[in-house]
């Protein structure tokens, strides 16, 4: 990859990688970080990285890094967070229902709901999943199974207090 | 496996997911002909497709971009005189200790004995015609005044400990310094930890400081140096210099891939001037 394919990377793909990571972690400067440094790391490698894998190894590194982030912070506040909004989530009445997705999506254990991230944000096949997320192919299809039942059965008890 | 009210849920997981054929889809659409209280899962289950909040953005792009070309810093663009870059550099290399920087450099000041052999360097009337010098002759000055030049060093105490864990190498930074054919510090591949150093050829314009007489030469044995990311350019210099001396020589520029905090220069011929760096002989570093 030459130098103008990596900015062009750094066009195409920045918001894309950093939607994914902010949602995932639900936190704006760590995600900044996080994404910085995944672009830090594709530009070490940019030499050895061909264009068309660009994305795919952005995704991979910035995943990796968010899950060393995660493991160095032991997010306990994180973890709290997420309870806070689960509640949150039931005991109000949710009309908006793109909202209480993503407040169930919060609910999810994070391999899940990276998942769904990664499929439903960028379109990647299970298989691409699972080679950024060091699972096979059968796996991430059960985790996203999982999830959307997960999530939708948070959108039925919504429906009921509804 | 056929659908059936156990497992119509994988189904229609599969259907939002678009994994279902064309002949599942239309068993699925049967299937729900016959039980219609759960189209309204399936609504659901579409729900569950996230869409990405386009609002989200990451602002500052261009602070993740490169340089799409290799360039040349020029110090002395703004630093004329190898006296205040010294005097900058040691500035410096004090605050770089004292932050206790992992990658810790110790330089040493001297002075020489005959000092004013030393700064006959600048003198402009040794070079007034610097393109109709030879190599050779170069050298020969070089040499002479390489080998009549005596250091001594100031006994300066620098942290023990520093000292011993470091390598120490002594140089004589004026070997070369007038003449020194262009050594480029190019800064590279920073994964690595170590220095790589790469012989290339390169075709260098070169602006003698003394004179201001432009000469354009193809520089050989020009010697490429990978440095590790030092994040600032003061860093990088400090590497670079002592990095020069170590190798005998003098660094002139430092090609620089990643960002130029001075001019831009698109063209493949770089524009490097001569560094003196008088007053500092004596360095150590610790790998």
């Amino acid at each position: 990859m030459t130098p103008k394919e990596y900015n062009e990377t750094v066009d195409v793909w920045a918001d894309g990688v950093y939607r994914f990571i902010r949602k995932s972690l639900r936190s704006d400067d760590d995600a900044q970080d996080i994404v910085q440094n995944a672009f830090e790391i594709l530009w070490k490698n940019h030499e050895n990285v061909q264009f068309e894998k660009a994305k795919s190894y952005l995704f991979s590194t910035a995943y990796h890094n968010m899950i060393d982030h995660i493991r160095k912070r032991k997010r306990m506040d994180y973890v709290e967070e997420i309870d806070e909004a689960a509640k949150g989530g039931t005991s109000e009445v949710q009309v908006d229902v793109k909202e209480a997705i993503e407040k169930a999506l919060q609910l999810l254990p994070d391999v899940q709901k990276n998942c769904v991230l990664l499929r439903d944000y960028e379109g990647y096949s299970y298989e691409e999943i699972g080679e950024m997320l060091n699972l096979n192919e059968s796996q991430v299809k059960v985790y996203i199974f999982r999830a959307r039942k997960t999530l939708k059965e948070y959108l039925v008890s919504i429906h009921h207090l509804i | 496996m056929k659908i059936n009210i156990n497992n119509y849920e994988a189904w229609m997981i599969d259907y939002i997911e678009g994994n279902l054929s064309a002949a599942d889809e239309k068993e699925l659409s049967e299937f729900l002909t016959f039980h219609p209280e759960l189209k309204a899962e399936l609504d659901l289950f579409s729900q569950t497709k996230l869409e990405p909040d386009t609002t989200i953005i990451f602002a500052n792009k261009q602070s993740l971009k490169k340089a799409e070309g290799g360039r040349v810093i020029t110090m002395f663009s703004w630093v004329k005189y190898s006296a205040a870059v010294a005097a900058v550099m040691m500035l410096f290399v004090g605050v770089r200790m004292y932050n206790g920087s992992k990658q810790q450099m110790v330089i040493q000041p001297y002075h020489y004995e005959n000092s004013s052999e030393a700064f006959a360097f600048d003198r402009p009337a040794d070079h007034v015609n610097e393109t109709a010098v030879s190599n050779d002759v170069k050298m020969n000055k070089q040499n002479y005044f390489a080998g009549n030049t005596k250091l001594v060093k100031n006994k300066i105490p620098a942290s023990s400990n520093e000292v011993k864990e470091s390598i120490k190498r002594e140089i004589n930074p004026i070997q070369n310094i007038e003449y020194a054919k262009a050594k480029s510090i190019k800064v590279k591949d920073y994964s690595n930890e170590q220095l790589q150093l790469n012989p290339i050829v390169i075709e260098e314009e070169v602006y003698f400081a003394s004179n201001e007489v432009k000469q354009t030469t193809t520089v050989k044995n020009v010697t490429d140096i990978s440095l590790n990311d030092n994040k600032t350019v003061v860093d990088w210099w400090i590497d670079a210099v002592a990095i020069g001396g170590e190798l005998g020589g003098v660094v002139e520029g430092v090609r620089d891939y990643d960002f130029n905090p001075f001019e831009k220069k698109e063209s493949a011929i770089t524009k490097t001037r001569n560094i003196n760096i008088l007053g500092f002989s004596y360095y150590s570093r610790k790998k």
